[in-house]
């Protein structure tokens, strides 16, 4: 019976064979559809079950009711600036829930995202954007940013801009995007991607001992073979060597120009005490990127960037972790473009008031300027966000002077360095101008409010063209001519406490009028005209 | 996923292992004109009657079973991204997947050999007894039922000194096994000796060529000798491992999980190891010897010593680990069928798998010493199969109490890991079986991960403590 069992023989390599078919058919399938996954969509495959639960899930049940868009074109746009996206928020990495909801606040506030090119042709003047735009930026060109923010991004229809740093995506540390992924993210349309050095994002040895460490781009390095800090000229060498290997290699990966960049932990020299490092850095910054950017952990300075300041760093808002959604919409809302006449309803009512030093209190009507508690003898100062743009104009206040008080109105204020101030005591009265943190000129004069004790004064401050003055009461007390660089800027208010007191100043009014020709000035039917100048 | 090896070393596995072609064989076997062998076919044909709906089942059955296992390499191709994140825990998680898949996937390929039903070697059934009067009339009844011709199969008992009323139930069965034309002999040890004395008694008291050890608390199905016997046929074979199902698998939860569990372990672990002619474990409940094989290792395991301490526990895996040392193949026999009886407490079921573990690491130990010579493939998943549980404890700790508490993260890659991976395992059985119980299976398959790997440790640590401890 050889026949049956060679049958069964038969069988049994057929069977063998079968299996082993299905088996390369099914593991042929298997490979196919993962090199599809993997190739196709690396970066899905970065994502982790975390990022699905955290970010995807409740970005696809994401319901924003789409706000109107606001009239008109922006004057000045602000910049938010983010870093990683991640678990649990610290420094400048928000959470996934975090992020979500200030895209969405910006979305229900109506704010529109700009591309890098429409921002640069805006601070160009090249192109109107609409009046609620902001720039949106992510530093570092992290992966959990991209995994994190992406999403939000298509969901809400926004654009964001990605400083990358080069060396880091060529490294391939699943940390940071890789050259494929940033080239992917590039290719979605809701990315710019320009640059963040390329190795230079870390910090450097600047000592023998090898216990100093500094911002690689604003240090001198420590150069171990000569036994020296290396020279201006190493220095230069180094910094625009890598800032120009970034353009270079970025722009590979994005296809496009690069012209923006943002400063490595903002910083552009301004703090360092090298004179050299102080002041190249931030040229040879401008010099191989049009656009440069910093960011602002403190609210000192304005938050919006106007055409003017092109070729200056840009100003960026720096999203703590902490911040939410209210923290942010008002951050930007700051710096909303004043127009005049602006009056402020209550003693530092307006939204506007940013602090430089001190801080702002509230008080029966308003809010009081006054000292932070602990710094006796120090000045509190307040400026008006978004009132950098005019040019000609009157602040007419009214407040109580105390024996040696000082109370300083400043205008034409482009940045705490660059104003011009009028200081009112009881007994004397300066105008000073301020250029580049140091005074260029100061016209004083003595008076006497002593008689009017307690009461508040009338103290109004007029710059017109080339000149500006005081008065006091109705009086015109002090006249100057106001320097060339000069020619506009915004408002602000310091005191200066009497020895060994607090400072405190209350506004029992305050209201700021064009000087400007009718014709100038747009909305300047609501000014009234009888109330110019009292030259 | 893609064999690692080269297709000669694939193709090698499926040679037949004995010379010359299956039609001289069989010539040598039967010169003389036998009763024709039915041909069995390997896979059951395709029945034109059967439900629309079972092959709907069936159909997505498989598809889940591949979509998950799609999930679990889509998810690893991640995990190959982040490797340089934790080389350790994402290498430990890649080698257990390959590991686990690979099971699946060898098993796919063992197709038993063909068997010819005119080789017929005579056969003794040694049934070691201790304290089992519930189950051991039963166990002897069954092997009346075997088809196999009457005279070439003989029966011993021993008696291992049993403190119940189980010489009695011996005695009793083997009375009627005897009328029934079985010969059997009862042997009483008077004193407890232990199992392995025990076996080696009842082995020496037998002459038959195959030796079938059965526990006492096993029943052979029918044709379960014939199917085990057939392997035999194949000179390097010296042992064939039936395949044990659970017979109290009813009772409760327990028992219901143990139940998948053991289909798993045989269909997919021993068909696995069965591809390389080494399963490493013929276990005690119903597993054929070749008598001239056994009586080579028979003194070494009996008298087996490790860390100078007699080894009463683990002896079906010692067994097996003697005559693989000594180069033979052993065969898994996915349709030669027994039940077996598992403890249905948590007690004595968590005291049988401590036992169990103890043995696994005593002989995984002994097997590291030889297996490098055996199929590359099978060397590796060896080695692999060994050093992973022992890592396991390491992961558990880090995913369950150290990224949830001090990390404050839930262990979201592990937690899917451990369900995607649960999951397969149920879904195989289920669409094999079509059995409800999958579910269990899934819970099981978790539970152990989670739980009974730290038992693991605690084996390590009480090794030398040889207490019999099963039921």
């Amino acid at each position: 019976m050889t026949h049956d069992l060679s049958a069964a023989h038969a069988a049994r390599r057929r069977e063998v064979t079968r299996r082993t078919a299905v088996l390369t058919l099914v593991n042929g399938g298997l490979a196919a559809g993962l090199f599809a996954f993997y190739t196709r969509q690396s970066m899905i495959t970065r994502l982790s079950l975390g990022e699905i639960t955290r970010v995807l899930l409740p970005t696809a049940q994401l319901k924003v009711a789409p706000a109107a868009p606001a009239d008109g074109t922006a004057l000045a746009v602000p910049v938010i600036v983010y870093h990683g996206v991640v678990p649990r928020g610290e420094h400048g990495n928000v959470t996934p829930e975090t992020f979500r909801t200030h895209m969405v606040a910006l979305k229900k506030a109506g704010y529109t995202t700009l591309t890098m090119d429409d921002f640069r042709d805006f601070m160009l003047g090249k192109k109107q954007v609409p009046a609620r735009s902001v720039l949106l930026t992510f530093d570092d060109g992290r992966t959990d940013t991209f995994m994190g923010a992406d999403p939000v991004l298509k969901k809400l229809g926004l654009h964001a801009t990605m400083f990358t740093i080069l060396g880091d995506a060529r490294s391939g540390k699943s940390f940071y995007l890789t050259l494929d992924e940033t080239k992917m993210m590039a290719r979605t349309g809701r990315w710019d991607v320009h640059s963040h050095t390329t190795d230079t994002h870390v910090n450097i040895r600047t000592d023998a001992m090898g216990k100093a460490y500094g911002h690689a781009l604003a240090v001198r390095r420590w150069d171990e073979e000569t036994g020296r800090l290396e020279s201006d000229d190493e220095w230069l060498s180094r910094v625009a060597t890598d800032l120009v290997e970034a353009k270079r290699g970025v722009a590979e990966l994005s296809g496009k120009e690069v012209y923006a960049f943002a400063y490595p932990w903002g910083d552009y020299g301004q703090t360092s005490e090298d004179p050299l490092i102080r002041t190249k850095l931030r040229q040879i910054g401008g010099r191989i990127y049009p656009l440069t950017f910093a960011q602002q952990k403190e609210t000192l300075d304005e938050t919006h960037n106007y055409p003017s300041d092109f070729g200056h760093i840009m100003r960026r808002i720096y999203v703590h972790y902490d911040m939410t959604a209210d923290d942010l919409i008002a951050r930007l809302e700051r710096g909303d473009v004043k127009p005049l006449p602006f009056r402020d309803v209550a003693s530092f009512a307006s939204a506007g008031w940013s602090l430089t030093a001190g801080q702002l209190v509230e008080s029966g009507s308003g809010r009081d300027l006054v000292d932070k508690p602990g710094d006796t003898n120090a000045q509190a100062e307040a400026f008006l966000d978004g009132s950098r743009r005019w040019r000609d104009y009157a602040v007419r206040s009214r407040f109580s002077l105390q024996p040696d008080e000082g109370v300083g109105i400043v205008a034409r204020r482009v940045g705490p360095s660059d104003y011009l101030v009028a200081i009112v005591q009881q007994r004397y009265a300066c105008i000073e101008q301020w250029v580049g943190n140091e005074r260029i000129s100061i016209t004083e004069g003595l008076i006497d409010m002593t008689a009017a004790g307690r009461r508040p004064h009338n103290v109004s401050f007029a710059v017109q063209g080339q000149t500006a003055s005081l008065e006091v009461d109705g009086t015109q007390i002090l006249n100057a001519n106001v320097d060339a660089q000069l020619s506009h800027g915004g408002i602000a208010f310091r005191v200066e406490p009497p020895r060994g007191q607090r400072a405190r100043l209350h506004l029992d009014d305050l209201s700021v009028t064009s000087l400007e020709k009718p014709a100038a000035e747009s909305n300047s039917n609501e000014t009234t005209p009888g109330t110019v100048t009292s030259r | 996923m893609q064999f690692p090896t080269p297709p000669r070393l694939l193709r090698s596995l499926f040679e037949p292992k004995t010379s010359g072609t299956p039609s001289a064989e069989r010539a040598e076997v039967s010169p003389t004109a036998a009763p024709a062998c039915p041909v069995r076919p390997v896979t059951p044909a395709p029945d034109g009657k059967r439900h629309v709906v079972e092959r709907v089942v069936e159909v997505s059955g498989w598809s889940v079973f591949l979509l998950l296992i799609f999930v679990v390499l889509s998810v690893k191709v991640v995990t190959l991204r982040a490797l340089s994140d934790g080389m350790i825990f994402g290498t430990y998680s890649i080698v257990v997947t390959t590991y686990i898949l690979s099971r699946f996937l060898l098993a796919y390929l063992h197709v038993p050999p063909v068997g010819d039903c005119n080789y017929e070697p005579s056969v003794s059934f040694v049934i070691p007894c201790y304290n089992e009067e519930s189950n051991i009339q039963r166990t002897i009844l069954n092997l009346l039922a075997v088809a196999y011709p009457r005279d070439k199969m003989d029966l011993c008992v021993v008696n291992d000194g049993s403190e119940d009323g189980s010489l009695r139930e011996i005695r009793q069965g083997a009375f009627i096994a005897k009328a029934g034309g079985m010969r059997t002999t009862v042997v009483d040890l008077k004193e407890n000796r232990g199992k392995r004395e025990a076996m080696a008694e009842g082995i020496t008291r037998t002459n038959g060529d195959i030796v079938v050890l059965v526990d006492s608390d096993s029943f052979l199905e029918r044709d379960s000798v014939r199917r085990m016997v057939e392997h035999f046929q194949d000179p390097e074979i010296a042992a064939a491992a039936g395949h044990a199902k659970v017979f109290n698998s009813d009772t409760n939860l327990l028992t219901k999980m143990q139940h998948v569990r053991y289909y798993i372990a045989f269909n997919v672990y021993k068909a696995a190891e069965a591809l390389f002619g080494s399963v490493t474990c013929c276990s005690g409940c119903c597993s054929a010897y070749r008598r001239s094989s056994l009586e080579e290792v028979l003194e070494r395991w009996r008298g087996q010593r490790f860390l100078g301490v007699q080894c009463t526990y683990g002896d079906d895996r010692s067994l097996t680990n003697n005559l693989l040392r000594l180069g033979y193949r052993t065969a898994y026999v996915p349709d030669a069928l027994s039940s077996t009886v598992v403890p249905d407490t948590w007690r004595v079921f968590l005291k049988q798998q401590l036992r169990w573990k103890k043995s696994w690491v005593r002989e995984s130990l002994i097997a590291a010493t030889f297996m490098y010579k055996r199929h590359p493939i099978m060397a590796t998943s060896f080695y692999a199969g060994l050093i992973l549980p022992l890592v396991s404890p390491a992961v558990v700790l880090r995913s369950l109490v150290w990224i949830p508490f001090f990390l404050h993260r839930f262990p979201m890659a592990y937690m899917f890991g451990l369900g995607v991976m649960a999951m397969i395992y149920g879904f195989y059985y289920f669409i094999h079986t079509k059995d409800r119980n999958w579910l269990f299976g899934i819970v099981f398959a978790a539970l152990s991960t989670v739980f009974l790997i730290w038992q693991l440790p605690v084996a390590i640590l009480t090794l030398k403590d040889g207490s019999w401890g099963t039921r």
